[in-house]
């Protein structure tokens, strides 16, 4: 177990265990730039509480100049939340206390709002000359789980869940793991199109646009695993199944908790375009304990899911192989069949040596073409000079067809007589 | 097990210009931002690791079809880059600002046509971006001024273009689209920004005085979100 701090402490007698093993990472794309917060992390022996916040930066890519240097809007919200947010429910969660989660849900509307606005007077910023539903002033996401038990000893937890934005909550079951949170999204559908369709989000926190904070309660029966993420963790791997596929291969193969949240951030950072923190914290069970429980689950994805789709993917892309193999095997042998079929298809079109013939008849042409011009000019007048000559002698594939002279254009075998007879029976 | 693999990006992106002759003074500015738009969208992305499998651009130079007739529309195709950069910047650099005869431009007819541009169906995830730049505001859509080839692909009012582009099984993905407008405070531009979805408007004289804060802010909003 990665201890964590205990912020709670109970002195009621225990049958099963609480919190168990926890660990948490928050890895940034760019170094120092990251826009996801720390994530949040706190148990005690009856209370659990993970969180992630998730900077947005598509609508909070506008730069401050902070003494930190020049940060997004999206890095700031979401460290200015997690804050806010962690403050106020460890005054809020008490081991003793049931809570009252939609009202925790608007206290955290109203502090959350309260200090990014506060946050945003601070730092002055020249008002944007831009205008756009799309932007907003220092947005951040939020998913957060508190968990209680819900009897001194026993195996029930209640799972208050509060969030806003497309961060999720999950919990993790021998038998699966479930979707605690619904994104808030323009365009929303399950998991799966919800991955595929990478929709705009419809509610966040932000200074400067109207929020809630959405808010859900289930019962647990530990032992389970609580998994806050941002969309950086889960939103860029082929399905849902393979999400929870990566979060438990993992588990199954680790020595230590350590080594679990090493091998899972090695492999979340090989595929996601984004920033991403995940926050994970077991209840009921020691990591061995949990590798034993989740073991058929992995095998039974790995199985059932996983392999077919991989299958198939793999299908997929040895068939669009292939057709680009084939593509460009049909363009070479297009082009070699052509270079075969070309030099009869082209043959009146290039130029040939002319014949004896033709040599003779060209000879002849200077003495027939100054005759025809003088003519020309005869009957023309005296103020109609070159052009007339020129135009007075036939093109050559002008000239006369009643006699017995083949057309011939101009460095052009003539056509044959088996090929004239050809061309009149088509004609008549 | 397969190996672990990222999702693939195609990005597309349409620029209307509009090249009247009122752009005179500020043309060559807009065809060095259109040049430059294109790579600072490129390195947002792949600052953050996203594998941009395929991006391209499109261009469409737009006059006045009342004033230029045929002559008021210039489109390229799609150049896909960066192996058809050269062909793309000898297009922009092609651009000519004159005609257009007096305020307002085509360019809401343009953005019509940008819509139902060939958009790539390739990729994982996809943006599909349409960038304008004018100084001058829109003209109302009428078809009778249109040439033949055109008056299929322009709809016939501003509100029958605004379900073309609300429509999530229209042209453009409901979630991908986005439009760019470096376009002034007026018809057309304005009613746009406050009624589409996915706008960011840059009230401006074609983009004139806009801050670096403000661009880095729109091209986070389409690298950024992908």
């Amino acid at each position: 177990m990665s201890e964590t701090t205990s912020e709670w402490s109970a002195s009621a007698p225990r049958s099963t265990p609480g919190p168990t093993i926890s660990f948490s990472f928050n890895l940034g794309k760019i170094p120092d730039q990251g826009e996801d917060s720390d994530p949040i992390l706190r148990d005690g022996p009856d209370l659990g509480l993970v969180a992630v916040f998730d900077g947005m930066g598509g609508a909070g890519g506008t730069v401050y100049e902070t003494p930190d240097g020049r940060r997004t809007g999206a890095y700031l919200a979401s460290r200015v939340a997690r804050d806010v947010v962690e403050r106020r429910m460890l005054e809020l969660l008490e081991p003793d206390w049931n809570l009252n989660g939609k009202a925790a849900a608007s206290d955290l509307q109203r502090s959350v709002q309260r200090a990014l606005r506060q946050r945003l007077e601070e730092l002055k910023a020249p008002p944007s000359g831009l205008r756009s539903r799309l932007l907003r002033a220092l947005p951040t996401t939020m998913a957060l789980v508190a968990l209680q038990r819900t009897q001194s000893g026993g195996p029930a937890w209640a799972c208050h869940v509060l969030w806003a934005g497309d961060s999720r909550a999950y919990v993790f079951e021998p038998a699966g793991a479930r979707q605690l949170t619904t994104d808030d999204l323009r365009d929303p559908g399950d998991a799966l199109a919800n991955l595929r369709r990478d929709s705009v989000v419809s509610n966040a926190m932000s200074a400067d646009t109207e929020f809630h904070v959405n808010y859900r309660k289930v019962v647990l029966q530990a032992p389970f695993l609580v998994v806050c993420a941002t969309d950086g963790c889960f939103g860029y791997v082929r399905t849902p199944m393979h999400f929870e596929h990566l979060v438990l291969s993992h588990l199954e193969a680790a020595r230590s908790t350590e080594a679990w949240s090493s091998a899972l951030q090695a492999e979340i950072t090989a595929v996601t375009g984004d920033d991403a923190a995940m926050s994970v914290l077991g209840v009921g069970a020691g990591l061995r304990e949990f590798q034993k429980l989740f073991e058929p689950r992995v095998t039974e994805l790995a199985r059932d899911y996983i392999a077919p789709l991989d299958e198939l993917s793999n299908a997929v892309g040895r068939a669009e192989q292939e057709f680009k193999a084939l593509q460009s095997r049909q363009l070479g042998e297009t082009a070699q069949i052509w270079s075969r079929y070309k030099p009869e298809y082209e043959r009146y079109l290039r130029p040939q040596p002319l014949t004896d013939e033709e040599k003779d008849q060209e000879q002849d042409e200077p003495a027939v073409r100054e005759a025809s011009a003088q003519a020309e000019q005869r009957s023309a007048g005296d103020d109609q000079t070159g052009p007339v000559a020129e135009l007075s002698e036939p093109a050559s594939d002008q000239r006369p067809t009643d006699t017995d002279e083949p057309i011939v254009p101009e460095g052009s075998e003539a056509i044959g007589e088996s090929d004239r007879q050809r061309s009149e029976e088509i004609s008549s | 097990m397969a190996a672990p693999r990222g999702l693939s990006y195609a990005v597309d992106i349409v620029f209307c210009i509009d090249v009247t002759g009122s752009m005179t003074p500020i043309i060559d500015q807009v065809k060095s931002n259109a040049l430059r738009f294109y790579d600072d969208v490129q390195s947002n992305l792949t600052a953050k690791g996203k594998n941009v499998d395929q991006l391209r651009v499109k261009v469409i130079a737009f006059r006045d079809f009342v004033a230029d007739g045929a002559a008021a529309l210039d489109e390229s195709p799609f150049f896909t880059l960066p192996g058809e950069r050269a062909s793309f910047s000898d297009f922009v650099s092609g651009l000519i600002a004159e005609g257009g005869g007096d305020a307002p431009e085509s360019g809401l007819e343009a953005v019509a046509l940008a819509i139902d541009s060939p958009w790539t169906t390739t990729g994982d995830r996809r943006r599909q971006v349409i960038v304008v730049w004018t100084d001058q505001p829109a003209q109302p859509l009428d078809a009778s001024v249109l040439p033949a080839d055109l008056s299929s692909r322009v709809p016939a009012d501003f509100s029958a273009l605004t379900d073309v582009w609300e429509d999530e099984q229209g042209p453009m993905g409901s979630s991908s689209k986005r439009l760019i407008l470096f376009a002034p405070d007026g018809p057309g531009w304005s009613d746009i920004s406050g009624v589409w979805e996915n706008v960011v408007h840059n009230p401006s004289q074609a983009g004139g005085g806009l801050s670096e804060v403000d661009y880095g802010t729109i091209i986070d909003s389409i690298g950024n979100s992908v």
